[in-house]
């Protein structure tokens, strides 16, 4: 059985020209989750300005919907506020992107915990007195 | 690379992988892991299914295409990133197992 012919043109067009790939020069957040045993590992790269997220990149080793995932994130987070983007969650990427099959849902999640990781470790930096 | 971003820019050719992203089952392949390759490189695998109507220019075109495909999915790999740094990726403790 073929998953990859139930994608949703926008999660084909995400896959394809993945919006926002690499690493945030001066990043404050930084966010490492998944695993190779798994098929799937991401990191995503934040910069946080007066507690508004101004960029977003994200480098991803995954199948063609954790790709699609990691590249909606990035453009759903950019300009929001950190409780703005915490209020993302795995579904919110997912219902962007048309819907995923449903043996996918669990690569946005990876999505989900990136962000989540990258705040936790801008939050971190932040009570640790990093200059930003 | 993961297989399945893999097979996914190259439709027109017969390939396919032991990632478990491409079952329904979320398993990478047994048959893989019955020969001792580990998980993480059992969803990198890639499978050519080639035919007597296939020629050499077929193949050339595949060779072509997999190394713009590979480039780019390199260039968008955490893993790929930390190797060229030096990173053992063995020895990292990776988030356990969530399916």
């Amino acid at each position: 059985m073929d998953i990859t012919s139930e994608y949703t043109e926008k999660v084909m067009d995400h896959y394809e020209h993945p919006r926002n790939v690499g690493v945030v020069e001066n990043a404050n957040g930084v966010g490492v989750v998944g695993n190779p045993a798994c098929g799937d590992v991401m990191k995503l790269t934040i910069r946080v300005e007066d507690n508004r997220i101004v960029d977003a990149k994200f480098k991803t080793f995954g199948c063609g919907a954790a790709i699609a995932t990691s590249s909606m994130v990035t453009e759903m987070v950019k300009g929001k506020t950190i409780d703005e983007a915490l209020a993302i969650t795995n579904r919110t990427v997912a219902e962007a992107l048309g819907g995923l099959p449903k043996v996918k849902m669990h690569c946005s999640v990876l999505a989900e915990d990136a962000l989540k990781a990258a705040i936790d470790d801008y939050r971190k930096r932040l009570a640790a007195g990093e200059q930003a | 690379m993961e297989g399945e971003s893999l097979i996914l820019s190259l439709k027109e050719f017969a390939l396919s992988t032991g990632s478990a992203c491409t079952s329904a089952s979320l398993q990478s392949s047994y048959v893989l892991r019955a020969i001792g390759v580990p998980e993480s490189l059992a969803h990198c695998s890639l499978r050519f299914g080639l035919g007597r109507s296939n020629t050499a220019e077929h193949v050339d075109l595949l060779v072509e295409r997999l190394k713009s495909s590979v480039a780019k999915l390199r260039e968008m790999s955490p893993l790929y990133e930390m190797a060229k740094e030096g990173v053992d990726i063995e020895s990292i403790s990776w988030t356990p197992h969530r399916h």
